[in-house]
């Protein structure tokens, strides 16, 4: 670590500006013994570390990725992907490494706290022996800010374990065990801060399989990371309750608590100072979305603290809830600084449910997840040995059977919602279906969110007075246009001629 | 375990029924279309004041039942025509 820094800091203070772009660190292909030293420090080769000052002028953009690597000395191809993770407060405490070699490691590593990690670049690879990758060029796309400065880590994730970089393999996935009977699947070691002399990555070299100390540098590739400076973006989130002044109302403090009050967070960096901003709360019986409430409150004040910091800001809930599931989104209405033009921005959709008494619950998905039973949830075990109990003993195997044969494990499941969800986006995102849910994305950014104002036709604070004689008459009129569809595709089929 | 293959291989049915659409690139309007789509809806947002969002679904239903007839009538035509092509 010590020598990482000694390298890039200087390197770094000479860069304080983040005025236009900046290069974090850049290292020659040829500068090996350095690099791999930095990233050895962590005993995990695939990881590169950068390290963003706290005189940085930040929010930045990260903006580009380059990466370049030899290839294998045995020809194979795999796919590249890039990971972006942040540690802010990264610690070298020893974890128990059984928890650091899943690929999950780096979610619930404590003490660090966990920011976010998502695939940057994907990219199919091929190499052949001993071949020069060239430079590959990664964009981190326009949604990743650093806000903070501290440690940050890219992951080169080599996929599905035909990955190599410099003639060393690397696979980051299942770290526990290894199969010589299929010697080319076989995973090597990846552990973010494990014991040295207890990991080792392991590469097959005729029929056996050759041990390879992590402390050997085998990760050697110059890379480039670029930050841009960018505006701060205005934000709004609905504050789920884990926050105590959210939840009031009830004796207990464990959860489920009675729900009283919303709260949002928001930030308005953009917005013209004296002004007056209006916040709407939309939210909706879920899936079905057809009984729907809203809450707004107008004139919140913009000044210099609110455009300096996020805020914080609690209101009461208007509206009696029934038990069940429901859908809300956040969004505020505001002056831009420096125009008359009125910005409205959106909070993501928070999911949650009203148990009895008013308790709420969230979730942050739209799909319940149904927990998968094991046999000791469905099976009844014996009281006691087969000679004493065995029909009990009989009828306890054979439902462990059937479980085992007809209910998928956790993993299973994992494996066939991966792959359905993989359709979605393929569905969704390539032709012929693909435009539609274009189209119909950019319809509803605005149809769902009753985002009408005062230029468009009708304004919502208006609309809102009416909500009372609305509501009922709009479940109504739900009927209404069912029946009428039904009755018109009735006579349709019986008047058809063919 | 059952289970889980029966429906991994239907998944790979369907994979295979999807693998021509993952040759295509991805969906990409122009910017100027979808702040046109984002403006209408703008515009049509007060009707959900008043009316239901299942205004919208009966509205596709119909549309989409008035296309199927007219397919279906289409392929029976085509069907009557083919035996009497020379």
């Amino acid at each position: 670590m010590g020598l990482f820094l000694g390298v890039l800091i200087p390197f770094l203070n000479t860069n304080k500006s983040f005025a236009d772009s900046f290069t974090i660190g850049q290292l020659d292909y040829s500068d090996v013994a350095n690099f791999s030293t930095r990233v050895s420090g962590h005993k995990n080769g695939n990881v590169i570390e950068f390290y963003i000052p706290s005189s940085a002028s930040l929010p930045a953009k990260l903006s580009n990725f380059q990466i370049r690597y030899s290839s294998s000395t045995n020809p194979s191809s795999g796919t590249l992907k890039i990971f972006l993770f942040a540690l802010p407060n990264f610690s070298q405490i020893p974890v128990d490494s059984g928890v650091l070699c899943q690929s999950s490691m780096y979610r619930y590593m404590p003490p660090n706290t966990y920011l976010r990690d998502y695939v940057i670049a994907s990219t199919t690879v091929s190499y052949n022996y001993s071949q020069d990758s060239g430079v590959l060029n990664f964009n981190f796309g326009s949604d990743f800010q650093i806000t903070n400065s501290g440690y940050y880590y890219i992951l080169i994730d080599g996929y599905y374990s035909y990955f190599y970089l410099l003639g060393k393999r690397i696979s980051p996935y299942d770290c526990q065990e290894y199969n010589l009977n299929t010697l080319f699947m076989m995973q090597g070691y990846s552990c973010f801060d494990c014991d040295f002399s207890d990991y080792y990555l392991y590469t097959p070299y005729g029929n056996y399989l050759t041990q390879i100390n992590y402390s050997d540098s085998f990760f050697q590739a110059y890379y480039s990371i670029t930050l841009n400076s960018v505006a701060p973006s205005a934000f709004v989130n609905i504050i789920k309750p884990q926050n105590q002044t959210v939840i009031t109302n009830q004796a207990s403090t464990t959860p489920p608590y009675r729900f009283e009050f919303w709260g949002v967070d928001y930030y308005l960096p953009d917005a013209a100072t004296g002004t007056t901003a209006t916040l709407y709360l939309d939210y909706s019986s879920f899936p079905d979305e057809k009984i729907k409430y809203q809450e707004q409150f107008i004139n919140l004040p913009i000044d210099d603290y609110t455009i300096s910091t996020s805020t914080q800001f609690y209101f009461g809930k208007t509206s009696f809830l029934p038990n069940g599931d429901y859908k809300a989104k956040a969004y505020i209405q505001y002056q831009l600084a420096g125009t008359t033009t009125q910005a409205i921005i959106y909070s993501d959709d928070v999911f949650f449910s009203i148990s009895e008494l008013g308790g709420i619950s969230y979730s942050t998905s739209t799909t319940s997840t149904i927990p998968i039973p094991n046999f000791e949830d469905i099976c009844t075990a014996p009281q006691g040995g087969f000679l004493d109990y065995p029909t009990q003993n009989i009828t306890y195997a054979l439902c462990k059977v059937f479980s085992y044969l007809f209910i998928p494990n956790q993993e299973q499941q994992q494996n066939i919602q991966n792959r359905f969800s993989s359709f979605q986006d393929i569905i969704k995102n390539k032709p012929p279906l693909g435009y539609f849910y274009k189209i119909k994305d950019a319809l509803n950014q605005n149809i769902t969110a009753g985002n009408a104002t005062t230029t468009q036709v009708l304004n919502t604070s208006t609309t809102q007075a009416f909500s009372a004689v609305f509501s009922p008459l709009k479940a109504g009129l739900n009927w209404v246009l069912w029946l009428a569809a039904g009755s018109w595709v009735f006579i349709k089929i019986k008047n058809l001629n063919i | 375990m059952i289970s889980y293959f029966l429906i991994l291989i239907l998944s790979y049915i369907i994979g295979g029924f999807l693998l021509p659409l993952q040759t295509f690139s991805d969906v990409n309007l122009s910017n100027d279309l979808t702040n046109a789509l984002s403006q209408a809806g703008q515009y049509l947002g007060f009707l959900n004041f008043i009316l239901p969002s299942s205004f919208y679904t009966v509205f596709a239903f119909v549309l989409g039942f008035e296309v199927f007839i007219v397919l279906f009538k289409i392929i029976n035509w085509l069907i009557r025509k083919i035996p009497t092509i020379n």
